[in-house]
């Protein structure tokens, strides 16, 4: 099992209130487009407020049943509640702020498209 | 409405909607090419993309709708795709499964056909919308051909091509029937909670409450706001606030409890009785996280329980003091319960009675039985027949007992009896005060009608009596009034006399039977057995009557046989048997007729035959001639005359002698026979014992003792006390007549006097005396005896000569010291007879024959 973590947060030990993971096979073009969308989008949205994991399933497919993860890549908003799910590559900005609730008023950048 | 669904149904709904909203994100995200590998099960495929080889792939590479499909088969969604021409482009497993048939059957299929008319006609306006652009969810009842009536989820998205047009729609299908149905049970048990007359609250295992129905509220005084999410023990009194602990232990252990009865506090303070049923709820998982409460007010309950068992108690005391006992008999069941006291009425301990109908049975007396069994059977019949009977049961130590059982039938719509409850009275008591009761009646009834009887018979009696002593005394009277008539000649004059004596005789003999039939009446005629020639007794009976005979001039004739010499019997009495036949016979036999004894032996008896040529008895009359007047109307008394006590008294004399006496008459005119039949043998019936002393007596008929047979009393002393002049004048003669040396005493003083001074060998004494009565006289005289020179008197030879008849006279004149006891009036012959046995040794010279 292979976990990559990037904290982004700050560098005391209070979890940021967003907490994300992200799902992915190997990094394979749309997996590693999914990471570079989420990245761009929580560094203009959710500066210090955010924490991703990455999950492999390519190292091991098992840890897809923890969220009932159809597809690759997948990226399921664990924290603030409810839990949400979006799939594909997260390049329609749009829909993914819109998916992760997030204020179309913090909106930056656009999507980085593979 | 919304608001009233549970809570756990709403996050199913948004979970529902949420896997919905994800499968069409996967499917939009696949058909945009941005998705590198698809899960299934534990498995990652990758999808086979352009650029493939710029990435290092692990993995089997396969089709993107094969793939498509495999994943769409996996999903438990009923997922499909149609176009505009209304066809299946595309069905998953679980459509097929859904409807029966096989996946690629589907595809290409019209909907209409697949889903029936009835769902098609459902869902067609939906489809119309969904193929305008519009995204349709719905919910919706369908009646499937395979499947029946379900309840359906249905979600539809349209599928556009390049030039944004709608080609078809994907639809997402779930049933949703049970979740419907648990929807529903959970909206009923909702408006059950909130419509209970029941507190029904929930809490958590910490103790506080989550929620708080309307009841909770009318009952305890919170509203939900001032309750909820504060803790439980403020319903609870101060004083049980353990029990809450002791609950919640039993509720985290996962247990019901059920019904506890305990006491809770409302808002103002009032304590109030309250029933707790306690359920543990679960999670999903099964884990316990709380508990449902529901409180009953009981108050009302308990207060009624009270008085129930107080008026229960009440009735019990009621009924053990007045010995009641209750039933109550379940006939459906077979079983019948009863109180203690009926089983202490029974003779059984507490709980000792089966119960059944042959426990019952089993008890209840033999002979009660079939009427118990049939009262208790027309009682459970007949609605209008109440069960109410007594009967004796038998108690397990013997006794027996009465029971007064009274009940009422319970029936059910049909009529059919179900029940029967009553009571048991014990009423051995009253029933024994009843017999005893009709025991007295029935005897007072008999001794009264006894007494009645004999009153009556008395008083006939005495009228017979009264005549038949008067007929007698009336011809003495006349035949002496004519005697001192100085015309008479002498010749007349004996004449006379012989009719006075012969009717005085015949009074006497009356007054002799009288007192035997009074003797018979009281038990206390004895007979006093010695042999005798039968001959000779039957002689002296003829000769007895002879004069009567003549006076009619009827010829009177025996004809006796072989006659035994030495028979056993009391001669007296049976002499008075003969000569009360013959005087019969010869009363109501006109003058010139005949009367006949006559004697035969047979075997070893001897009959004795008194035939008459008389008016004869009428048949009618015949059982009745020997009843003594006690028992005889007066006609026949009156036709029969005298016949009456004569006839009775020799019939019982002849039964003490073991005999018989029978009469027989050919009719009116013709005469009547009776026979005395007598054993030869000694006679049964046993004679009273002759007193110690040693005694002769010496017992004669009337005038049956010839006076030339009797001994001379020549030279005997003899004092005479009595002190009426006349019998004691007449004595003097009689004995003076015969020889004897008489002196007079007119009282036992004068008679005491006289014996210091001179000797006696005889002493005749009255007992009805003034002053000094006869026992006491013979007392004195026998006490003078102690002196030497008086020592005879201890001897000397002593008649008790006395009116006083009856044989406890006799006793005790015998008793006081006389030697001899002879009745008044006394024949001269008799007296002298028993002065000469008494002084047999002392006149052995004087003796002539």
């Amino acid at each position: 099992m292979s976990k990559k973590s990037t904290k982004q947060a700050r560098k005391d030990k209070i979890k940021p209130e967003w907490q994300l993971r992200l799902y992915i096979a190997g990094w394979a073009v749309k997996s590693t487009a999914a990471f570079a969308n989420l990245k761009r989008l929580c560094e203009a949205h959710l500066v210090g407020r955010y924490e991703i994991e990455v999950i492999d399933l390519l190292e091991n497919p098992r840890l897809a049943a923890g969220d009932q993860i159809l597809a690759v890549p997948t990226l399921v908003r664990k924290l603030p509640e409810p839990v949400k799910k979006i799939i594909g590559d997260l390049s329609q900005t749009e829909r993914i702020l819109l998916g992760l609730d997030l204020p179309r008023t913090q909106r930056g950048g656009d999507a980085y498209e593979s | 409405m919304k608001a009233d669904i549970p809570a756990p149904l709403r996050a199913e709904n948004a979970e529902l909607r949420a896997r919905l909203a994800e499968a069409e994100e996967t499917l939009r995200a696949i058909r945009n090419g941005e998705v590198d590998a698809l899960v299934v099960g534990e498995r990652l495929y990758m999808l086979a993309v352009a650029d493939a080889a710029s990435t290092k792939l692990r993995g089997r590479a396969i089709e993107k709708d094969e793939l498509l499909t495999q994943i769409a088969d996996l999903t438990p969604t009923l997922l499909t795709r149609c176009g505009r021409d209304l066809r299946y482009l595309f069905a998953n497993r679980a459509t097929a499964d859904f409807f029966g048939i096989a996946p690629e059957e589907i595809t290409g299929k019209p909907i209409r056909e697949i889903l029936g008319e009835d769902a098609f006609t459902r869902i067609l306006p939906y489809i119309e919308r969904v193929l305008q652009g519009e995204r349709v969810e719905f919910e919706t009842e369908i009646t499937y051909p395979a499947a029946g009536q379900r309840f359906m989820h249905i979600a539809y998205v349209p599928e556009y091509d390049n030039q944004n047009n709608v080609v078809g729609w994907f639809a997402t299908i779930t049933d949703i029937t049970e979740r419907k149905r648990a929807e529903e049970a959970s909206m009923r048990l909702a408006a059950i909670v909130s419509t209970s007359a029941d507190a029904i609250l929930s809490k958590t295992l910490d103790g506080v409450i989550t929620s708080w129905n309307e009841s909770a509220q009318r009952m305890f005084g919170y509203t939900a706001e001032e309750i909820v999410n504060q803790p439980i023990l403020r319903l609870v009194p101060p004083e049980l606030q353990f029990e809450e602990e002791q609950i919640l232990a039993r509720v985290k252990a996962g247990e019901v409890i059920d019904h506890y009865e305990t006491v809770r506090v409302t808002k103002d303070g009032r304590r109030m009785d309250v029933s707790l049923t306690i359920s543990p709820i679960k999670d999903s998982a099964g884990k316990i996280i709380g508990a449902s409460k529901i409180i009953r007010d009981i108050t009302e309950r308990k207060k009624a329980e009270e008085k129930l068992r107080e008026s229960e108690e009440r009735l019990r005391l009621a009924h053990s003091a007045a010995n009641i006992g209750t039933f109550d008999w379940d006939i459906a069941g077979g079983l019948s319960v009863w109180a203690p006291e009926t089983e202490m009425m029974w003779g059984l301990p507490g709980g000792g009675f089966g119960g059944t109908y042959d426990d019952w049975k089993r008890q209840v007396h033999p002979e009660d039985l079939p009427g118990a069994s049939d009262k208790v059977r027309r009682a459970l019949a007949d609605p209008d027949t109440p069960y109410s009977f007594e009967y004796r049961i038998i108690r397990p130590d013997g006794s027996v007992r009465w029971i007064y059982a009274k009940g009422s039938t319970i029936r059910d719509e049909s009529g059919r009896p179900v029940r029967m409850i009553g009571i048991n009275m014990d009423v051995t008591d009253r029933k024994q005060a009843e017999a005893e009761r009709e025991r007295l009646l029935a005897e007072e009834q008999r001794l009264r009608e006894a007494a009645e009887a004999a009153a009556r018979a008395k008083d006939e009696f005495l009228a017979v009596v009264s005549h038949e002593l008067r007929s007698p005394l009336n011809a003495i009277l006349g035949y002496a009034r004519m005697t001192s008539t100085k015309s008479q000649d002498a010749a007349a004059v004996a004449r006379y006399g012989e009719i006075i004596v012969r009717h005085a005789r015949i009074q006497q003999q009356l007054i002799e039977d009288l007192l035997d039939t009074a003797r018979v009446i009281s038990g206390k005629l004895k007979l006093e057995l010695a042999t005798a020639d039968l001959r000779l007794v039957l002689e002296e009976a003829v000769e007895v009557v002879r004069p009567a005979a003549e006076a009619k001039r009827i010829e009177l004739s025996t004809r006796i046989g072989r006659a035994p010499k030495q028979l056993l019997c009391d001669a007296t009495r049976l002499r008075q048997v003969v000569w009360n036949l013959l005087q019969n016979a010869i009363k109501f036999t006109p003058e010139g007729g005949r009367v006949e004894l006559q004697m035969k032996r047979a075997g070893q008896r001897v009959h004795l035959i008194v035939s008459d040529t008389g008016r004869g008895i009428e048949p009618d009359f015949l059982p009745a001639v020997f009843d003594r007047f006690s028992q005889g109307d007066m006609s026949l008394t009156r036709r029969h005359g005298g016949l009456g006590l004569g006839l009775a008294l020799a019939k019982q004399l002849v039964e003490m002698h073991g005999g018989t006496i029978e009469a027989a008459s050919e009719g009116e005119g013709k005469g009547s026979t009776f026979t005395v039949t007598l054993p030869l043998g000694a006679p049964q019936v046993v004679l009273y014992p002759l007193p110690a002393r040693p005694v002769a007596e010496i017992t004669t008929g009337p005038g049956a003792m010839p006076l030339k047979d009797l001994p001379r009393l020549d030279g005997l002393r003899v004092l005479v006390v009595d002190d009426q002049e006349e019998a004691r004048l007449m004595i003097a003669q009689s004995l003076g007549e015969w020889g004897a040396d008489v002196t007079v005493a007119a009282s036992g003083r004068e008679a005491l006097a006289l014996v210091e001074g001179a000797a006696f060998d005889a002493l005749v004494c009255d007992i009805a005396m003034p002053e000094m009565d006869g026992y006491e006289f013979i007392a004195r005289l026998r006490a003078m005896g102690g002196a030497r020179e008086l020592s005879y008197l201890s001897r000397l030879p002593a008649v008790a000569l006395t009116a006083l008849a009856r044989p406890e006279d006799r006793m005790q004149s015998l008793a006081a010291g006389f030697q001899m006891h002879v009745a008044k009036p006394v024949e001269p012959a008799e007296l002298i007879m028993v002065i000469a046995s008494l002084t047999l040794h002392q006149r052995k010279g004087a003796m002539r024959n």
